[in-house]
């Protein structure tokens, strides 16, 4: 076969991979990539009881939502798509957060204070710090790594901000 | 029966490799790089840090197409050298991301939602690979300057990683900064410019280190809303 053939070919190939990529969604959103809340909500269900597979139970007095986690439209009524792995993001950092809460306690005793920064040092083993780009991911590694030096402050900060209900 | 030239690379040792040789062998190469790095990936934190980098892998790559595209005696060397890239990074990519589905017992279709925009972008990626790393081939600035672009775009890991300690310096910044020089000790026979072989290779890195949160972050999903 001649050379060239096989090159357009090969071209043909790499660029109908790429696309792909660019345009195939198995999950059929609209959105290459992009999922339904009821998918999300499905996701992050199995999330939970991955976590949970795993002994990565939520902190005393938080349980999973059963609901309400993912909007299926915006407040002007469009229709909401989310990313790929907003699931188990969202339920990864649930758990995460109710830890962090936890940690940051006031009146927490300082056994179940140290079991709880025990629990945060754990973000490691979940898929969302696994798909943190490097920087994010340094991040909180530093955030975990102060707090289990006695440091809570920056934890206190984040959980201020980013905290979901219990 | 000798092969047609245009459909033939030459060795060293002078004995023909078909282009779907070389093809092949790339994808061999990606398979077991994407291997290795999942394999990273699932190891303690730097070595983490490690199978989640990019320049390291890509310069893998790059060397990988280089050496091809010097071998080549054929026409059409700078769209085979892309080609040679392709089979290099969606190999790398197929291993990465399998391997990570079996590991961590992620669906398949999580899986895909996390690969797709990298599949996506192997088709601009090769295309600079192959055509950088052909360029790179010529004696003279361009070549010189192309030949130091992997170490440039190398070289924000390498600074990012010695800034997290000695540990991530010796396991990421190490292999990565030799991966960079890689095409510059291999080409050593070449009289390069050394002064624009540094300048390049701090232009680059400066072109990518600003640029690498924009698009890893777009990579990664965590980019603006579309």
């Amino acid at each position: 076969m001649p050379s060239r053939v096989v090159l357009a070919f090969a071209v043909t190939v790499i660029a109908a991979i790429s696309a792909a990529g660019l345009l195939w969604s198995p999950a059929g959103g609209g959105t290459a990539g992009r999922s339904t809340a009821a998918a999300a909500m499905t996701e992050y269900r199995q999330e939970a009881r991955s976590l949970e597979a795993r002994g990565l139970v939520l902190a005393p007095g938080w349980r999973w939502p059963v609901a309400g986690v993912f909007a299926d439209s915006d407040p002007d009524g469009a229709p909401m798509a989310w990313g790929p792995g907003s699931g188990a993001q969202r339920a990864d950092l649930y758990w995460f957060y109710s830890w962090a809460n936890r940690a940051v306690t006031h009146d927490l005793p300082p056994e179940a204070r140290q079991a709880a920064l025990a629990q945060l040092a754990r973000v490691r083993e979940t898929t969302y710090y696994q798909r943190l780009i490097p920087d994010t991911r340094r991040q909180l590694d530093a955030e975990v790594a102060t707090a289990l030096r006695g440091d809570l402050a920056r934890l206190r900060a984040d959980v201020r901000a980013n905290r979901p209900a219990p | 029966m000798s092969r047609p030239a245009s459909a033939t690379l030459e060795r060293d040792d002078g004995r023909g490799l078909s282009a779907g040789r070389a093809v092949a062998q790339a994808a061999v190469a990606g398979l077991a790089m994407g291997a290795v790095a999942q394999l990273c990936s699932q190891g303690g934190e730097a070595a983490r840090e490690l199978g989640a980098s990019t320049a390291v892998w890509v310069t893998v790559g790059f060397v990988l197409t280089w050496l091809t595209a010097r071998a080549w005696t054929g026409r059409d060397r700078a769209a085979w050298a892309c080609v040679i890239a392709a089979g290099y990074l969606f190999a790398w990519l197929l291993a990465y991301h399998a391997l990570f589905a079996i590991l961590d017992h992620v669906p398949n279709s999580a899986v895909w939602g996390e690969a797709q925009r990298f599949v996506a972008a192997v088709a601009p990626a090769c295309l600079i690979l192959g055509l950088v790393a052909t360029a790179s081939l010529r004696d003279s600035i361009v070549g010189d300057i192309c030949l130091a672009v992997p170490l440039g775009w190398s070289l924000p890991e390498v600074v990012l990683a010695a800034r997290d300690g000695w540990t991530y310096a010796l396991v990421v910044g190490v292999p990565t900064l030799l991966a960079g020089l890689a095409p510059l000790l291999l080409a050593r026979d070449r009289r390069g410019r050394v002064s624009t072989v540094v300048i390049a290779a701090l232009a680059t890195g400066l072109v990518v280190y600003l640029l690498s949160s924009t698009v890893l972050g777009v990579l990664n999903g965590y980019g603006p809303a579309t």
